[in-house]
């Protein structure tokens, strides 16, 4: 499967009513069984670039194609329904519900759209059955991030999204971060990660440098 | 999810309402005056004011209680002198027989009131208690 | 607590309100209070409504003819219950048969009881002419509305009389015939015998003194006319009063008597709804706010749900959930609140208003429930789709930005 970005600009409006332009001119092409990285420091667009790849966000200017079809005019329900399938997206503050425990989070979108019930292998393998009863708020830091990305991939997505999924975590942390996501591509899923972690850096994975 | 609080909230809200009820009917919500000999309405004042001090009990009881068996036990007990504090008045003892004497228009409708608000909050803790005992054996 | 499988959006929509147990109980015991208060000013007003509508219906007489000088006596008595007596000639009677216009009269006798200990309010005991009499019979049920005899008693509602017990007033026993339907006035306090029973406690050397008449007089405390049809009242007024002004005679026509209470009712009327209507507003405004802050401050949550893959229209299903679960229990749990609180404490709000109080008939009080509970849904409702149309016209992804910030 292809992700294309094609000349991807978008641009806000700031409380002030100031027109400014977050990104522009983004070309990219994501292919299944890729690693990227969305490199660049704080408000370079890192996250405004992943939400419009997954529909979150609609580019002002540009076009957004998954094999060939244009993504960014399709109607919410249908971006939904490629979220459900094929994106999975573990966004940077607002991944997992606060109000479900780790177990119920996880396997929330197999019992909701799959039907194939709970995750509970998965749970086991990530090192978080211990914590599945446990609450979002009561996890530390590395945890919730292995949950944030295990609740994107257990949907087996053609694609993964990931918002700095290693940022204020130890090396021990991220490095079981990084493991999983690499584990993942090479089982085929296209990975894209937005990051400003160097520990991400390796000649392997395509970096697009942005701000 | 565990509560907190071990139900100390509750004891504080029946030590309230215990002192209410012996307070109240001599104060806030009085009964007429004794004059030659005492009528039902103060024999009924009487009774609830002992109910209360059992009940009293009962909050103190509850804040130092801290076994799951005791606080059922205790609950029991509140709802058992709650309905007594309600049934007092209405049918046990009663009042006067005018509807607009001070204890048929203001003591017994707040006994009512207070007896009900004990009679639920029994019921909810005793509900509550079976479902983190429930809870308890599925963490088993 | 139970963890596992969450299966359909209302599974979530309860472990939300759950999980926030603290902001969900302040939220529903903030409606719950505004519906409370609404409630219980709308039945109030209503109870005022009931009570002096019902008054100025069954008060019997066009017309009351009392001695000037009592008026105020004679008013205390027929709204307040306060026990009085006063008494004046019988002839008045026949003069005010014989008058031009006068289709029907009755008359009154008070008799104010003593008071013995704790229990024993003050009661008015009125002696009536059981023939004559059309003001108590208006009162009764059918079954009751056969003549009161000798040693048989009529009660008013809040004496805790019901029919064939027996009562003491004067140290004689009556045998309760029938008992009053609440008029949320002094009729409720009061007790109601025959002539020969009043004279014949008058005449017992025990109360020789005691009352302010004698067996031999013949006595009455007011009197109550009827208007032919075909006459205006106050044409009839004004030819009693002309007769019989030397007399000290005082004639007021039913709603001249209710007037002073009428004023009063009127007056709380005004500003009740004045503030009745501040208070539905100031109501719905907090409710509309709670709503609103409330569903903004899940910003963070449906988008995180949007990019688990739930359509905006199935984020919107689990809110509206949410939100029916606390107006309908918040609205429902207030009014009974509010509905029990009022039923039990009416007695206590009547005497401290001061004015005629009936509780509104069922259907009435539910129509009342119903429509708060209505204004409820319609708030919530209004609430819900300003925040629909707020998501819908904002991306996902730019709410975590503006809940951030």
């Amino acid at each position: 499967m292809k992700l294309e970005l094609r000349n991807v600009k978008r641009d806000f409006v700031s409380r002030s009513g100031c027109h400014y332009t977050c990104i522009e001119d983004v070309n990219m092409e994501i292919h299944s069984g890729e690693f990227h990285l969305l490199y660049g420091a704080s408000g370079s667009g890192k996250t405004t670039l992943l939400n419009i790849m997954t529909g979150m966000l609609r580019p002002t200017e540009g076009q957004v194609l998954l094999d060939g079809t244009e993504i960014q005019g399709k109607k919410e329900q249908e971006l939904a329904l490629l979220r459900r399938k094929s994106f999975g997206y573990a966004m940077q503050n607002a991944s997992l519900l606060n109000s479900l425990t780790v177990a119920e989070n996880i396997s929330l979108p197999l019992t909701f759209f799959s039907g194939t019930g709970t995750a509970e292998e998965q749970l086991k393998k990530a090192g978080l059955w211990k914590v599945r009863n446990s609450y979002p708020s009561e996890l530390s830091g590395g945890e919730y991030r292995r949950c944030t990305i295990l609740r994107a991939l257990v949907i087996q997505p053609d694609f993964l999204f990931a918002d700095e999924p290693t940022a204020n975590l130890d090396d021990t942390n991220a490095e079981i971060i990084i493991e999983m996501l690499e584990h993942l591509r090479e089982q085929g899923t296209a990975v894209v990660v937005a990051t400003h972690d160097k520990r991400f850096m390796e000649d392997s994975r395509q970096i697009h440098e942005l701000g | 999810m565990k509560r907190k609080k071990d139900g100390k909230t509750l004891a504080v809200l029946y030590a309230v309402l215990s002192a209410l009820l012996i307070v109240g009917p001599r104060s806030l919500f009085a009964v007429c005056a004794v004059e030659e000999k005492p009528m039902k309405c103060y024999w009924s004042t009487q009774a609830v004011t002992a109910l209360a001090i059992i009940l009293l009990a009962v909050a103190v009881l509850f804040f130092l209680a801290d076994s799951a068996q005791v606080k059922a036990a205790l609950s029991i007990v509140t709802i058992v002198t709650a309905a007594m504090v309600i049934l007092i008045p209405a049918r046990l003892i009663g009042g006067c027989g005018m509807m607009t004497m001070a204890c048929r228009r203001l003591t017994f409708p707040a006994f009512y009131v207070i007896g009900i608000l004990f009679l639920v909050s029994a019921v909810v803790e005793i509900v509550l208690l079976q479902k983190e005992k429930a809870g308890a054996k599925e963490q088993e | 607590m139970k963890t596992g499988k969450i299966t359909g959006l209302h599974g979530i929509a309860f472990r939300n309100l759950r999980y926030q147990s603290f902001k969900t109980a302040v939220l529903f015991l903030l409606v719950c209070m505004m519906i409370a208060a609404l409630f219980v000013s709308k039945l109030l007003v209503a109870s005022m409504e009931a009570g002096m509508q019902k008054t100025c219906e069954k008060i019997g007489a066009d017309l009351i003819v009392v001695p000037d000088r009592y008026v105020d006596t004679v008013q205390n008595a027929l709204f307040e219950g306060k026990a009085c007596t006063v008494n004046f000639s019988r002839e008045w009677v026949e003069w005010l048969s014989q008058t031009e216009g006068v289709e029907r009269v009755s008359y009154q006798l008070f008799l104010a009881t003593l008071t013995a200990g704790c229990c024993d309010g003050e009661n008015q005991l009125i002696a009536i002419d059981p023939q004559s009499d059309f003001v108590v019979k208006a009162w009764l049920s059918k079954e009751g509305k056969t003549p009161l005899e000798d040693g048989e008693i009529i009660t008013g509602s809040a004496l805790g009389k019901k029919a064939g017990d027996s009562v003491r007033y004067f140290n004689r026993e009556f045998r309760v015939k029938a008992v009053l339907e609440e008029t949320g006035m002094g009729y409720d306090n009061s007790a109601f015998i025959t002539y020969q029973d009043a004279y014949d406690i008058a005449a017992d050397p025990m109360y020789v003194g005691t009352l302010p008449f004698s067996a031999e007089e013949e006595s009455v405390s007011s009197v109550l006319l009827q208007v032919k049809e075909g006459y205006a009242l106050s044409e009839v007024e004004q030819s009693i009063c002309s007769a019989y002004r030397k007399e000290g005679m005082s004639v007021y026509s039913s709603g001249e008597l209710v007037g002073a209470l009428a004023k009063q009712f009127h007056a709380y009327q005004g500003y009740g709804t004045w503030f009745e209507w501040i208070f539905v507003i100031m109501a719905a405004v907090s409710i509309f706010a709670v709503y609103v802050v409330n569903i903004r401050q899940r910003y963070h949550e449906f988008a995180c749900m949007s990019s688990m893959g739930f359509s905006f229209r199935q984020i919107m299903v689990m809110l509206s959930e949410e939100l029916a679960v606390n107006v309908l229990t918040a609205g429902i749990v207030g009014i009974a609140i509010a509905g029990g609180m009022f039923a039990l404490f009416h007695l206590a709000i009547r005497s401290s208003v001061g004015l005629p109080l009936l509780l509104p008939g069922l259907w009435q009080i539910l129509e009342i429930g119903l429509f708060i509970l209505f204004l409820n849904i319609l708030v919530s409702m209004i609430a819900y789709l300003y925040a629909v149309l707020r998501l819908r016209n904002t991306e996902m992804a730019l709410l975590v930005k503006e809940e951030n910030g």
